[in-house]
């Protein structure tokens, strides 16, 4: 998945313009997704309706992803295919 | 309690972007949170009766976070090889977690150093069932050249256990692609928040039992043995005799 995607993906969330499309696609390129929402307090590239909807996809973000998931048995490794 | 008070920020302030983001009043929210978890409403979004504007923004932010999820995973693991249970378990996560309204069933191909060529959805059902046409597997296998593969599906009731169809089907996997030296190194089962691995419990098949067969296959979540409700009956006969008038 690339950053086009991910970041045209979020401006369809935000109702972001076409001006901030182009800054969440070069943002997230250049910080990644995970760095692009920690490096939002940077950006001045956002109307205020926009960073507040970003703010709110971070919340959002970190309420539901917080938890890793958990395996419900042991812990293994796949052992080694006869090809290797 | 510090705890309490902290839960009640974060629920709340999940509710007010929730509103934010997708237009659902704010007090529809509050009012469904005193009594249900919130977290519902991305995960069954018809919940709340919402309008069509408000389904599709409940529907980009769960595609949104999906993106993220899958992201996040490779940015973790960024020779995207899977060696464990463990690792197959968050990657299949990403994709199948919190998906509540149908099964989907899909496969990882990976190469001889265990990276994923390619990931594939090969069917997507109902709320309980899929079918898998293991001449799909098959194809797709080929195609990407692969040398191993890991199974993985979901079960939208959050079940724990895999069905006597989960554990057929590996064996039909298995039995598809054993003569190929190709290895179905696992079947992962997403379940609530957590996953259940087969070859984790020793309950993946190591070898072909019989010869390959393609027919489609339905794989379906066991209920629980302890139910308590009966199931009504369903006179399907009385409801075609109203369709036909």
């Amino acid at each position: 998945m690339n950053s086009k995607t991910i970041a045209n993906k979020l401006a369809e969330l935000i109702d972001a313009n076409e001006k901030e499309c182009a800054s969440l696609e070069k943002m997230i390129e250049a910080h990644g997704v995970i760095g692009f929402f920690q490096h939002l307090h940077e950006t001045t590239h956002f109307s205020t309706e926009c960073l507040e909807k970003l703010r709110a996809v971070q919340v959002i973000i970190d309420q539901t992803l917080e938890i890793s998931p958990l395996s419900l048995n042991g812990g293994i490794e796949y052992a080694n295919p006869p090809y290797e | 309690m510090p705890t309490l008070h902290t839960n009640e920020k974060h629920a709340d302030d999940f509710i007010h972007s929730l509103h934010q983001l997708t237009n659902i009043p704010l007090r529809k929210l509050e009012r469904y949170s005193k009594s249900n978890q919130v977290i519902n409403v991305l995960e069954h979004p018809h919940v709340l009766e919402p309008t069509a504007t408000q389904l599709q923004k409940l529907e980009q932010l769960s595609a949104f976070l999906r993106s993220y999820r899958i992201v996040s995973w490779a940015a973790e693991n960024d020779k995207q090889t899977i060696r464990s249970p463990e690792q197959a378990g968050h990657f299949f996560t990403a994709y199948l977690e919190g998906m509540k309204d149908h099964e989907q069933f899909m496969v990882a191909f990976l190469d001889t150093n265990n990276r994923i060529i390619e990931t594939r959805t090969i069917s997507e059902g109902g709320l309980n069932y899929t079918f898998v046409h293991p001449r799909n597997v098959l194809k797709a296998a080929l195609n990407c050249d692969c040398a191993s593969l890991i199974l993985a599906h979901n079960h939208p009731s959050g079940s724990r256990n895999p069905s006597p169809e989960d554990l057929k089907l590996t064996q039909r996997i298995v039995d598809v692609f054993s003569p190929l030296d190709i290895q179905v190194l696992d079947h992962i089962i997403i379940a609530g928040n957590g996953y259940v691995s087969l070859a984790e419990t020793g309950s993946l098949p190591r070898a072909a039992e019989r010869p390959a067969n393609y027919e489609i296959f339905p794989i379906s979540v066991q209920e629980p043995q302890n139910r308590t409700y009966q199931q009504e009956s369903w006179n399907t006969a009385e409801y075609e005799e109203d369709w036909e008038r």
